[in-house]
């Protein structure tokens, strides 16, 4: 298994027919969603499944960074049942740190449990759109991720970037289309996002998910 | 100074935003001042503090993001007792969450579910038992008759009381009919649990939204709970969604091209019987007056006023009259 590149620590890749990603998995013997394991040499790998989470799909479209680093904090919006939190707990390893927020208390059980295996992450279940009802819960953090699904999206996270992100952190945030405004084709919904984003971050890339994920953009940003 | 709480504990912090004082919390202290401090109120641990120190400000709820994010990185340090106190604190919110409104969506989408298994055995078994006995099954249309029937009575006495002189069936095996049986008495039961559900359903919702459940019936009240999710969420809803709740479909496709779609006219309350019972041509005007008065009910309900259940059901059926 070979690291992809020097931008992308703790992630790993296999060239086959297709690309294939992976992550070093941090409770060896365990799956989380059903993902194949891979033993290479004394390590074993989780693949990182593209069609379930838009990190990996969005690094498949060879997105230029991630800004995500071994040891570090993250803040994460729209959990749900921890699919992509499991390949960042990877990432960020025993000495790094997620608060894994959602506020459905349905996924939030499954959160739980990932949580009491690995002990990197802490699930937060509170509403996204206002940080400050849980304030009390969370640190400072170095990077900041978003899949919420549902309206404002771009809101959310400014709000959310400028409370908890340290200065010139990376955050990343998914925009889905649908749920932004079903009326407006995907396109002008995601300019309009990146406006906002631009009045606020700096935003240092930006790719589209087809054919991953169907009307689904990301966009990497830096904390002014 | 500054005053600082979240679920680790009460800091003092001074003027360059070193931590001076400190109190941890356990682990049942951080779970009740967790739920103070997102009511916004004061902590037992930070009136010490407020009184010891003359000048110190609580930077809880301060406005200046700055000295907010002076305070922030000091509890990176803390990822261990955030870890432990974050998954007491969920798991608590999550028993919380359990609530009737849960149990309402549960049954109603339990007993949508059993009348699915119901319909597709009973399908099967009209089949299966045509070839013994096809002049029955052809003459019970309804479904629960039908089981019930062949379960209790014989071959013979059914040929007696339909008139059938020369039967299609054929006289097979008892160990084939034996088969036939079995499947017949598992659908008996399974009907014998939705309909104990449907009564548990109506004894919630009862207790619940009386009002509701007088307007719209059991079945749609419990079936538009579980499209906005809660009583609560229901109530938020104006008229004109509930009007539409369960045609989100529709709803959308009209949305996304309005000249090729028309827009949905009802959602799940289309199958309450003052609209099946009466003219399709009125059923759009009778949903909307069905939904304006369903929203009155639910708000009833919501704010726990008197029961009006009856009057706005029979206003319903009043302003019909008018329709016609
Ligand atoms: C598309 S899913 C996220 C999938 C996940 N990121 C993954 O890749 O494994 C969106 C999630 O966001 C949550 N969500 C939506 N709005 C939210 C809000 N305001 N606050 C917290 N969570 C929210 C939903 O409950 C849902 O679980």
């Amino acid at each position: 298994m070979k690291l992809l590149n020097n931008k992308f620590p703790g992630i790993y890749y296999e060239k086959r027919k297709r690309m294939r990603l992976y992550t070093k998995n941090l409770t060896p013997g365990e799956k989380v969603y059903g993902e194949r394991l891979k033993r290479k040499k004394d390590e074993e790998y989780r693949e990182w499944d593209p069609r379930r989470s838009k990190l990996a799909a969005a690094i498949l479209k060879r997105i230029s960074q991630v800004g995500l680093n071994v040891n570090d904090s993250v803040l994460y919006l729209g959990a749900s049942t921890g699919t992509t939190v499991s390949h960042i707990s990877d990432i960020v390893g025993d000495k790094g740190f997620i608060f894994a927020l959602d506020f459905a208390p349905r996924v939030m059980r499954d959160l739980v449990f990932l949580s009491e295996k690995r002990k990197n992450i802490a699930p937060v279940l509170a509403d996204a759109t206002q940080p400050r009802k849980f304030l009390h819960l969370v640190s400072e953090v170095d990077f900041l991720y978003q899949d919420v699904a549902q309206k404002n999206q771009a809101e959310i996270f400014i709000k959310n970037a400028s409370t908890f992100l340290k200065p010139g952190g990376f955050a990343f945030l998914c925009v889905k289309s649908r749920s932004e405004d079903v009326t407006k084709s995907p396109k002008k919904v995601y300019s309009k996002v990146r406006d906002k984003l631009e009045k606020e971050m700096i935003v240092a890339d930006f790719r589209i998910l087809d054919p991953y994920e169907k009307d689904h953009c990301v966009f990497i940003c830096k904390k002014k | 100074m500054y005053l600082y709480s979240n679920c680790v504990g009460t800091f003092v912090f001074n003027q360059n935003f070193h931590i001076r004082e400190k109190v941890y919390f356990s682990k049942q202290e951080s779970l009740k001042n967790s739920r103070l401090i997102e009511k916004g109120k004061i902590l037992d641990s930070e009136k010490k503090f407020l009184d010891k120190f003359k000048n110190i400000e609580n930077l809880r709820k301060t406005k200046d993001k700055n000295k907010l994010a002076r305070v922030l990185p000091k509890f990176r340090k803390f990822h261990k007792k955030f870890y432990e106190k974050n998954i007491f604190i969920t798991k608590n919110k999550i028993r919380e969450s359990v609530t009737k409104d849960l149990l309402i969506i549960q049954t109603i989408s339990s007993i949508e579910e059993y009348n699915k298994v119901i319909n597709m055995l009973v399908k099967r078994l009209r089949e299966w038992y045509a070839y013994y006995f096809p002049e029955i099954e052809e003459k019970t249309e309804d479904n629960e008759k039908f089981v019930d029937i062949i379960l209790k009575k014989s071959k013979s006495n059914l040929k007696k009381e339909l008139n059938v002189g020369f039967s299609m069936g054929k006289d097979i095996e008892q160990k084939d009919l034996d088969a036939i049986f079995e499947l017949g008495g598992q659908i008996s039961s399974l009907y014998s649990s939705k309909n104990k559900q449907e009564i548990y359903l109506e004894k919630l919702m009862l207790e619940r939204c009386p009002n509701l459940d007088a307007v719209a019936g059991t079945t749609i009240g419990a079936k538009l709970i579980s499209l906005a999710g809660s009583l609560r969420r229901l109530v938020m809803f104006p008229a004109s969604t509930v009007q539409l709740l369960g045609a989100e479909k529709a709803l959308f496709r009209h949305m996304r091209n309005k000249k090729r779609y028309l827009p949905p006219k009802h959602g799940v309350i289309v199958q309450h019987p003052l609209i099946q019972q009466n003219k399709k041509s009125l059923s759009g005007k009778i949903a909307r007056t069905l939904a304006d008065k369903i929203a009155l009910a639910v708000k009833i309900d919501y704010f726990k006023g008197d029961f009006k259940g009856k009057e706005l059901r029979k206003e319903v059926e009043d302003k019909i009259k008018e329709m016609k």
